[in-house]
């Protein structure tokens, strides 16, 4: 009897072991994009009043820290990369689990495809860190036809099980998505052509289609309130229809929907991160103002800052803050640079050597100065014409520019402390902050002006936040 | 249904449970609708022609049986030969249909080209039958055995139909000696929490032989082989030497899991497999490779040529005739027939040379028995039967003949030295494990050729430490085997004979 309960004992605990190993080895391997992009979401899931779904689109263009600054709207982007609106449907099916928001906003983009999951990997990325529960077998055996895809996300230990030599620091230390679900882009790019308008709304039948009725049906039954929007882009034709058809879809429900192709929220020329689909950090927070304003206008969101509840979204926020300056530090292109300082976070002096030929050198650079500026440059066609230095302060929190062109001086007083920029005839050109004694304008170690220089203030003590200066091949100068 | 598939781990546990659970005296009828299940996975169709190898060998033993019970010795002879006739030549003709008969027309074709003949026989494009050269070896053997007397003809059908169908080895082997297999499915082991475990830690083993190495050394293989006019020398040179492992990790790897399979079921399959890399000589290599299948043509075919009984020429004659129909029955073309004659000549010409050598190390004063020499000898059938290997990879013979030759004549010393081996397929990290993997096969291997069994000095341990290499081992597997997404479940090479 007693040998009999032994090895019972043995069973028992050799199963415990295993199960423990398994587990421990699943979280080992997992590389956590799904953990990492929603685990501040699946941790607090009730704090949230606004969400967001939809694809890359969404997740490259809605900031719900900014959303938090601006308005007090606490607000999640839970938007998927390489999402389809099938895979979005049942992701917002699984999340409402375990969350009552007061709105949705679900991005149209995609309503033509006939995939219900156009691309596996991604969808690992999206749903990997939802508890096995029946709406997400649900969700796995509607999305999956084959077995041993169902098996792949039922058990992700399957799919990722061989990275164990790609094992690093980064696995043992997941950390959580600083930007609440979002993801700022950094990248500049030339945009493709925008295609015509069509005249007339054609409707058309697809499993897109099919879904987002299903979501409109279901936001409806649970009384959520729910909004679609078609992000800005360079669409095409048929894009233009996905847009149309959206509204039109709308429409028929009885919700609202932002179609951003209508509207001139972004200029695309500067706000792409890529030719042909995603908005940069320029472009989204634009989208993101626009988009707080009209939540703010037409829903009853509750302003949540101050609120007890939500103490901790005042630290989330300088987190953000942070990320994003560290995020600046760390580009080495002029044109993001530029793009990333268009942030009405960030106040800052700009400097261009006339003789550098800055503006030749990449078209960009001139439509993403006067980006910074808010399109308030009014002298920046002048200095590129005549070849002459430019110098330019924005200042957010006054929304105030300053400019001079060639020899002419400066003394400003802004909303981090008095400005003085000397500019001589002999092209020696000094820049004072706050009534100081340097000279944070100095030249180079060959003698000259850098080609470009760009000093960010921190608003709050007026010091420098980050400075870069880039030498006459438009690189970073390391002294 | 493959032994590393989702399905097998599904299927296998649903199998055994069900097996224990329901009365011993239906276990054979359960095991044997499992075993067509099985194999029915792959081709439902194709079952038509198992059932059938099974019938005409089944009905030639009855018969075989009842002529013995005739009382006039030449008529008894003539009956009974004619009966074994009657079963080789239709099971062979199955074989022959669906394996061979592409080649031969391709052949054929070949020939006729070459003579200016313009007649060009079509081929038939049939889809070879998985394991069909395993049970048909089989299912003759037990024809044989019945004819030499060994065994009394089974007249159970359904017994006798699970001999051949046994799901464990019925499409890669071991090829079962009917005095071996058919007793025990009469009568099967009861399962013991040893024979449970021994199962499981053989399955384990096997899965890890597959999974772990013989998968990770093909992603280096197939892209060296791939592209063998790219990667020469030094490159072709590691794959050939890495294939000798992948086979032999890949075919051990299925046996043992079988074995393993078939010992949680209660029977013992014979071992296929004995450290042949650890052989002194190519005749001994072919003692321990792929055992069923040498002992079979030993038995069945060697022996029934005359063997060595009938002079020194003759005996070469028939080891090169053995080894030319082995090396066909592994493939249907004729880089197969090359690599099969090639062991041949090894052998005979090991033999011709066994007095020179004899001499030569009497007057050289070399030890016969001595480590060292047995080391050398060892290299030197490692490396005779690495180069024949070629000739089973490459696509064809032609293509074995330049790979040999880009083997030794491109320069490319650096190649051992400069990291450029991590550049094809494998990364450091997964060639550094594989290494650690051959390591622990050397390891093993040595063991079993030196008589210790591992599977022995776990069993002696205490229960959790037993429980703890089981677990360990499943988890070696999990992390570092080739499985899952983005993992195509790589077949056995031998499913293809």
């Amino acid at each position: 009897m007693k040998k009999k309960a032994i090895k019972f004992f043995w069973v028992c605990a050799a199963a415990i072991f295993f199960a423990a190993g398994i587990r421990f080895l699943t979280k080992l391997t997992d590389p956590g994009y799904a953990y990492n992009k929603n685990k501040e979401f699946v941790e607090n899931s009730e704090e949230y009043d606004v969400l967001f779904f939809g694809n890359s689109h969404m997740a490259n263009a809605v900031y719900p820290m900014e959303l938090w600054h601006d308005h007090g709207i606490a607000a999640y982007n839970l938007a998927g990369f390489g999402n389809a609106i099938p895979a979005t449907y049942w992701f917002m099916e699984n999340v409402l689990d375990t969350s009552d928001p007061e709105l949705i906003v679900v991005d149209c983009n995609g309503l033509g495809g006939g995939e219900k999951v156009p691309r596996k990997g991604m969808l690992h990325a999206q749903i990997d860190h939802l508890p096995l529960t029946a709406n997400k077998l649900r969700m796995i055996c509607d999305l999956m036809d084959d077995p041993r895809d169902r098996m792949e996300f039922i058990w992700d230990f399957t799919a990722y099980h061989d990275r164990w030599w790609d094992l690093d620091q980064a696995d043992f230390e997941k950390e959580s998505n600083i930007e609440k679900g979002a993801q700022i882009a950094v990248d500049v790019a030339v945009p493709r052509e925008m295609a015509k308008r069509p005249e007339e709304t054609t409707a058309f039948d697809s499993v897109g289609v099919t879904y987002l009725r299903r979501m409109i049906e279901e936001c409806q039954g649970r009384d959520i309130e729910i909004l679609l929007t078609y992000l800005p882009f360079p669409a095409s034709e048929e894009e233009w229809q996905e847009a149309l058809y959206a509204k039109q879809l709308a429409k028929e429900y009885g919700v609202s929907c932002i179609n951003f192709l209508d509207l001139q929220v972004v200029d695309l020329a500067v706000d792409c991160s890529d030719a042909d689909s995603h908005l940069n950090g320029s472009g989204g927070r634009k989208v993101t103002d626009y988009l707080g304003a009209y939540i703010e206008e037409h829903y009853e969101i509750a302003d949540r800052r101050g609120g007890e509840d939500y103490a901790g979204w005042e630290e989330d926020y300088r987190r953000y803050t942070d990320y994003k300056l560290e995020t600046l530090r760390s580009l080495e292109t002029l044109d993001k640079y530029l793009m990333m300082l268009a942030d009405p976070a960030f106040d800052c002096c700009v400097y261009v050597n006339g003789e550098a030929g800055v503006w030749q050198k990449n078209e960009m650079h001139m439509p993403l100065t006067d980006n910074i500026s808010g399109k308030n440059a009014k002298r920046l066609e002048e200095a590129c014409a005549s070849g002459e230095d430019y110098f330019l302060v924005v200042d957010h929190k006054k929304g105030q520019v300053f400019e001079s062109v060639g020899a002419e001086s400066l003394q400003i007083e802004s909303s981090f402390g008095n400005v003085r920029y000397e500019a001589g005839e002999d092209g020696e050109r000094r820049l004072f902050l706050q009534d100081g004694e340097e000279n944070y304008l100095p030249v180079t170690p060959q003698g000259g002006m850098p080609a470009v220089q760009i000093l960010v203030i921190d608003r709050e003590s007026g010091s420098i936040a980050d400075g870069k200066r880039f030498d006459n091949k438009l690189s970073v100068c390391t002294e | 249904m493959l032994f590393n598939s989702l399905d097998f781990l599904i299927f296998f546990p649903i199998v055994v449970g069900i097996y224990y659970l329901i009365p011993q005296k239906i276990r054979k009828y359960w095991l044997l609708a499992a075993s067509y299940y099985f194999y029915m996975c792959w081709n439902a169709k194709y079952v038509v022609l198992l059932l059938f190898s099974t019938i005409v060998t089944f009905v030639s033993g009855i018969m075989l049986e009842k002529c013995a019970a005739q009382a006039q010795e030449e008529k008894r002879q003539r009956q009974r030969k004619f009966c074994v006739a009657v079963s080789f030549v239709l099971n062979l003709l199955v074989l022959f249909v669906f394996k061979y008969l592409d080649f031969g027309i391709e052949s054929l074709n070949a020939v006729l080209g070459r003579l200016h003949l313009t007649i060009n026989v079509p081929a038939f494009d049939l889809l070879l039958p998985v394991g069909i050269s395993f049970y048909i070896f089989q299912a003759l053997g037990y024809t044989m055995d019945v004819y030499r007397g060994e065994i009394y003809a089974e007249k159970n059908f359904f017994r006798y139909a699970l001999f051949v169908s046994f799901f464990p080895q019925l499409v890669a082997g071991p090829i079962e000696r009917s005095k071996n297999l058919l007793r025990q499915l009469d009568k099967p082991d009861k399962p013991t929490i040893d024979s449970l475990r021994d199962g499981l830690l053989l399955m384990l083993w096997g899965y890890f032989l597959k999974m772990v190495l013989a998968d990770r050394i093909a992603v280096f293989v197939d892209t060296v082989y791939g592209d063998f006019e790219t990667y020469t020398g030094v490159y072709l040179i590691v794959a050939t030497l890495l294939f000798a492992v992948q086979i032999y990790c890949d075919f051990s790897g299925y046996s043992v899991i079988a074995m393993g399979a078939a010992k949680i079921l209660g029977i013992h399959l014979m071992e296929n497999f004995n450290a042949p890399y650890l052989a002194v000589s190519v005749a001994e290599f072919w003692r321990r490779w792929h055992i069923s299948l040498s002992s079979w043509f030993r038995d069945y075919l060697y022996i029934p040529l005359g063997g060595n009984r009938r002079g020194r020429f003759r005996k070469y004659v028939n080891l090169l005739i053995t080894f030319g129909v082995s090396g066909l029955w592994h493939g249907a073309d004729w880089s197969y027939v090359i690599w099969g004659l090639l062991n041949g000549i090894y052998q005979v010409i090991g033999g011709l040379l066994a007095p020179v050598k004899k001499k030569a190390a009497v007057f050289l004063e070399i030890k016969e028995d001595s480590f060292s020499h047995r080391c050398i000898r060892v290299v030197t059938t490692f490396f005779l039967v690495d180069l024949a290997w070629v000739f089973f990879r490459a696509d064809t013979a032609f293509h074995a003949l330049r790979i040999i030759k880009r083997m030794f004549t491109a320069k490319n010393h650096w190649v051992w030295f400069d990291g450029s081996l991590y550049e094809c397929g494998l990364n450091q990290k997964n060639f550094t494990l594989m290494i650690w993997g051959i390591l622990l096969l050397f390891v093993v291997d040595i063991c079993k050729y030196r008589g210790i069994k591992i599977r022995e000095i776990v069993a002696r341990q205490d229960y959790w430490a037993q429980f703890l290499t089981v677990i360990a081992a499943v988890f070696v597997i999990l992390l570092f085997g080739m499985w899952g997404a983005g993992y195509d479940a790589a077949n056995f090479i031998y499913f293809q004979f």
